[in-house]
């Protein structure tokens, strides 16, 4: 018999003018020792499941389900004192966020003992409670000190304080351990440690585990049985497995494009190797010699940036930020950069558009392309929320005549030209024209960063930055976009410089990649 | 240039919002009323209409002087009213602008600035403008002086703090991008993005300009006679407490429903 | 230690500024004091005398160092109406202004704590939205009218409390208790409401961290939970904020000491300004902001000591 059945779960919440509904007759088991992966999408239903079996929702959330039979007994009819004795002593909990799960005023020791003091499990002496404090800690892979006993949970990495969430849920040895997102926070090195200690767990006192996660490669690893969720409900594995498989494989990609440009460049040539389809990359190389024809709109020479910084001593250190970095953007072209975070790269692009002023080297930029204009990757933060789209185009056209006066050509439309210009750009990022009316915060993430574009193209700039452009948008939004930008670069007759982390994103739309690590450019594809 | 979308989404207002809506309103159109017309002459004296208790020709009842208190609650509203407008007008506009300037541009003056901003919030409440008030001396034109300037500091450091978050956003760095010039993105772009927080404190600061208003006259240091105020009625009905005790309940529930109509309007949008 | 003495230096020089800034403000005004004291029809002997007295000659910089070079030794200057220190004066006032912010302080400590809680318990809930309005009244009544008002019922129509004259604690405690209970509620109740308020706001979102969560799951119920582990994180953020209450307590209030009659520094501050008394004047002006700023640094130094995040390193 299953150790934990939940029949039919359902878990909705209030919002102005009805009920959402989160979670849809949701219904899955849990055996005796055996650990249970639930995938999906963040946003699926799957941690609200979890949190509904011993109902620890907030109170906003409405839960409702036929049955939750756990340990033979009904947890759905308990009340909410008997749900307390279970909570912690029987199931136990470990969350996400270790940085935030501890109570930031209680020593470890103290918050490790709790869920014996709360079960009222007693012990003889004050020592033997530290003894079992202390070995709770230990199989949780920490050296019990007294330091770390009386340390503050701000005082201890991520990865420690997670150890220290699983010591305090295996202390009054659970029956069933929900494990949501343990190691989503963490580098990769914890994940295996921490997901090793849920196995050995298993293996030495049968529990059963929940082990939740969107890292489908950890899950496949730990798990027994998976269950996958998306919009709220339960792909049951042997009905529609193919659209599962299809989403995990996709979203395995992308995680592994992910790794990729975060292990840097040492890899990477292999890697474009086997991934990228080989055809592929020597019609690029064959693109790249048609290009070193055309003319060179930018040329950066020897750039240097670096941030002083200032310790608590006053002594004033410079921290390089970049080290001589050159590039060409010839006319038509789209140059990729790729790069971990702080690498460089948005500095790069900073100095490069003018908003950072660069410590050394020049920055030439060729007639007609000196004003080079930006689509950030948050198109929300990136238009002004209190304007309406069409007036923030507006405006950007406005602007637009305003830098043309710096360079010394006069040329004012009238406003009903202007709102032409406004309108045809509209139609050109296929948009309707009513979107002209309406606020950000009104639209969608695709179409907000459509805005964004024809914000930076209506002025019909020979340079368009475009930083992680779709790096915040659901993966068939990106295709569209992806597209859109390429068919602009004809019809605009403008050069990208394209910023991404992702190689993938990267392959598909630019003609060259530079790579950049710690500072400089490392390699050139 | 584009007109405002005309299905605008319906924004719901709470009930604590619309109930402080209708004080708010009540009181101002007694104020408004009481600039033009009043059933009496604020100031007409009368020996034998001293102290009369409410009755149909005195709704309120008269005065120690036999002035008819709702005629002088009238203009001592409107008085209130005009005054928090200029105190709290003071503090928003010159608050404002230094508060942008300085959280925009930041720099030496800015952390000067913030110092002596610091200092000025030392002193307690009213205290400071009753120092300014033993400096300049008392009436109503000094009182707007002095808690216009007691008002400066709070709208520089909300300003000052919204200004300093938003111009790390992004739309900002595009703005600038484009070439619009510091003074366009700070009150062209930035302001009409920080509305909300200088709502609260507007809110906020025009209950504390009533209560500070009315606090000063009661005691004799804000607006003086012949001008009729709220706290100086106060302070005289508190003298005939224990034989005319209906002086101190209009000129007192007066200020009570505009102060408590503005706290509940402020926390019906806080809520929302 | 280091920062503790890094705040003191600090705390010591805003208030030599505002010090000086006071001192500067009353050295502006226009008009002799000296004249003023002694009548038009002085001769300009006996002013030039009476300004050596007075301490009114040389440059602003050089009278205020002067005031300085006194101030330190304990002599204030004295007052230009009552002939006598200022000190003196300050003195015979502060205890009945301390004592009415005892009072106060203690009915705000004893009610704002359980009001809050109560408030809380269950967001928009009916006690919530009771509670939430009673504050919003209690942050709106000015704080004369509630003096008037308490006078009227408890004083004169029930009787239940002394009205009249102030007694001092030492002579009868208990006519000082009976008589400070309506001055004290006028002072408490606007503060309590923003304590409230306040306290309650910071439970509530305190209710919404992850923490709260963990201990949910470890099984703790309702009460537990926010005795444990909530009150404590929000009464931490709740410092500073009543900290600036109990400065602003401790300051007096100068309008209610003015509604029932209290002989506190309030009064004097109000007679002194509508006498010109400018000694007194910046003494009790210094005072009032010292103590703002001394329960600030105060709040600041016991964020040090409650809250273990705040590094005590240095």
């Amino acid at each position: 018999m299953a150790l934990l059945s939940v029949k039919k779960l359902n878990i909705s919440v209030d919002v102005p003018g009805g009920e959402k509904q989160l979670v849809r007759d949701v219904s899955f088991e849990v055996g005796k020792g055996e650990i249970l992966g639930l995938v999906g999408a963040s946003g699926s239903g799957k941690s609200l499941t979890s949190m509904a079996i011993a109902h620890i929702l907030r109170r906003e959330y409405k839960v409702s389900a036929e049955e939750i039979l756990f340990d033979k007994r009904r947890m759905d009819l308990m009340s909410e004192g008997e749900l307390c004795d279970i909570r912690g002593r029987e199931i136990a909990y470990v969350f996400q966020e270790p940085m935030t799960s501890l109570n930031p005023l209680l020593r470890i020791g103290r918050q490790v003992a709790e869920p014996l003091e709360i079960h009222g499990i007693k012990f003889s002496t004050k020592v033997e409670k530290t003894e079992a404090v202390k070995q709770a800690l230990k199989e949780a892979g920490l050296e019990p000190t007294r330091d770390l006993l009386r340390a503050y949970p701000h005082q201890l990495s991520g990865g420690q304080r997670q150890r220290v969430m699983i010591a305090m849920a295996f202390i009054c040895n659970p029956s069933l351990l929900v494990a949501d997102e343990i190691t989503t926070a963490l580098d990769v090195d914890t994940t295996n440690v921490i997901a090793e200690l849920l196995l050995e767990r298993r293996k030495r006192y049968g529990t059963s585990i929940i082990f939740i996660s969107h890292d489908t490669k950890l899950v496949e690893r730990v798990s027994d049985r998976i269950l996958h969720m998306k919009n709220g409900e339960m792909l049951e594995n042997h009905e529609s497995p193919e659209e599962a498989e299809r989403e995990l494989m996709a979203a395995k990609r992308a995680e592994e494009a992910e790794i990729r440009a975060m292990e840097g460049s040492e890899t990477s040539d292999e890697d474009t190797d086997e991934q990228s389809a080989s055809g592929n990359k020597i019609a690029g190389r064959d693109k790249n010699n048609a290009l070193n024809a055309k003319k060179v709109i930018l040329e950066v020479k020897n750039l240097s940036f670096a941030y002083s910084d200032r310790s608590v001593l006053g002594k004033v250190t410079l921290k390089p930020v970049l080290k001589d970095v050159s590039l060409v953007l010839r006319e038509g072209e789209t140059l990729g950069i790729v790069g971990k975070s702080g690498s460089g790269k948005s500095t790069l692009v900073k100095t490069i558009c003018g908003l950072q002023k660069s410590n050394e080297g020049e920055i030439i930029y060729a007639p007609g392309s000196e004003f080079p204009q930006m689509v950030f990757q948050d198109p929300y933060s990136s238009l002004n929320p209190a304007r309406s789209v069409g007036r923030i185009l507006y405006e950007a056209v406005r602007m637009g005549e305003r830098r043309a006066a710096m360079k010394g050509e006069k040329k004012r439309v009238s406003k009903t030209l202007a709102r032409q210009v406004v309108f045809d750009m509209l139609k050109s990022v296929d948009l309707k024209s009513e979107i002209a009316y309406r606020k950000i915060s009104e639209l969608s993430g695709g179409e907000r960063q459509r805005v964004a574009i024809a914000t930076a193209l209506i002025t019909r700039p020979g340079i368009v930055i475009l930083d992680e452009p779709v790096s915040a948008i659901d993966a068939n939004v990106q295709e569209q976009i992806l597209a859109l930008l390429k068919k602009l670069k004809e019809t605009f007759g403008c050069s990208y410089i394209f910023i991404s982390h992702d190689p993938e994103v990267i392959a598909k739309i630019c003609d060259r990649v530079l790579v950049i690590e710690d500072g400089s450019i490392k390699e050139k594809r | 240039m584009m007109k405002a979308r005309s299905k605008r989404s319906t924004i719901k207002y709470s009930k604590s919002f619309k109930a402080g809506l209708i004080l708010v309103t009540l009181i101002l159109l007694l104020a408004l009323v009481g600039l033009f017309w009043t059933p009496y002459d604020v100031n007409e004296m009368s020996f034998i209409l001293k102290n009369k208790a409410p009755s149909l020709l005195h709704p309120f009842g008269t005065d120690n002087f036999g002035r008819d208190i709702l005629s002088r609650v009238m203009q001592g509203a409107s008085l209130s009213f005009l005054i928090a407008v200029a105190v709290v007008g003071t503090g928003t506009v010159v608050g404002t602008v230094i508060g942008a300037l300085t959280g925009y541009f930041g720099g030496v003056v800015d952390a000067v600035l913030m110092r002596v901003n610091d200092a000025l919030s030392a002193f307690p409440g009213v205290l400071m403008a009753l120092v300014i008030i033993a400096v300049i001396g008392n009436g109503k034109y000094n009182l707007i002086l002095a808690l216009g300037i007691v008002f400066v500091p709070s709208y520089v450091r909300v300003v000052r703090g919204e200004v300093l978050k938003q111009k790390e956003l992004d739309y900002v760095k595009n703005m600038k991008l484009m070439g619009a010039s510091d003074l366009h993105i700070i009150f062209i772009d930035i302001l009409p993005n920080i509305k909300t927080a200088l709502t609260a404190s507007v809110l906020i600061g025009f209950q504390n300009a009533v209560l500070s208003e009315a606090g000063m006259s009661y005691l004799g240091l804000g607006v003086t006679p012949p001008d009729p105020s709220l706290g100086r009625m106060l302070s005289e009905a508190q003298s005939c407490l224990i034989y005319a005790p209906w002086y101190a309940v209009a000129p007192g529930l007066t200020i009570l429903f505009l102060t408590l109509g503005l706290g509940f309007v402020s926390h019906g949008l806080a809520e929302r | 230690m280091k920062y503790i003495i890094k705040k003191i230096a600090s705390l010591v020089i805003t208030l030599l500024i505002i010090s000086f800034v006071t001192f500067l403000a009353f050295a502006v005004i226009p008009g002799d004091a000296a004249v003023s004291k002694l009548g038009m029809d002085a001769t300009p002997e006996q002013v030039e005398e009476l300004r050596e007295e007075m301490g009114l000659k040389g440059s602003v910089m050089s009278r205020y160092l002067r005031w300085l070079g006194n101030a330190a030794r304990g002599n204030f200057g004295k007052s230009y109406r009552y002939d006598m220190p200022v000190t003196e004066l300050i003195s015979e006032r502060l205890g009945a202004t301390v004592g009415l912010a005892c009072v106060s302080l203690v009915l705000i400590l004893v009610f704002s704590v359980p009001l809050s809680l109560l408030s809380a318990a269950k967001p928009n809930g009916a006690v919530d939205n009771v509670l939430t309005i009673l504050t919003q009244i209690g942050m709106a009544i000015p704080q004369f009218f509630l003096g008037i008002v308490l006078t009227l019922v408890f004083g004169i129509l029930l009787s239940w409390f002394k009205t009249g004259s102030y007694v001092s604690p030492s002579v009868d405690f208990g006519g000082f208790l009976s008589f400070m209970i309506l001055p004290a509620i006028s002072v408490a109740i606007p503060k309590m409401s923003m304590m409230v308020k306040y306290l309650r706001d910071c439970i509530v979102s305190e209710k919404k961290n992850d923490y709260v969560r963990t201990a949910k799951a470890k099984g703790n119920g309702e009460a537990a939970i926010l005795f444990k582990h909530v009150l404590k994180n929000a009464v931490i953020s709740a410092i500073t904020f009543f900290a600036m209450i109990t400065a602003e307590v401790l300051a007096g209030s100068i309008v209610v000491e003015q509604v029932f009659g209290i002989p506190g520094l309030g009064r004097l501050l109000v007679n002194s300004i509508n006498n010109r008394d400018f000694p007194v004047v910046n003494v009790i002006v210094l005072y009032m902001a010292a103590l703002v700023v001394i329960m600030n640094t105060l709040a600041d130094i016991s964020y040090r000591i409650v809250d273990p995040r705040v590094s005590r390193a240095d």
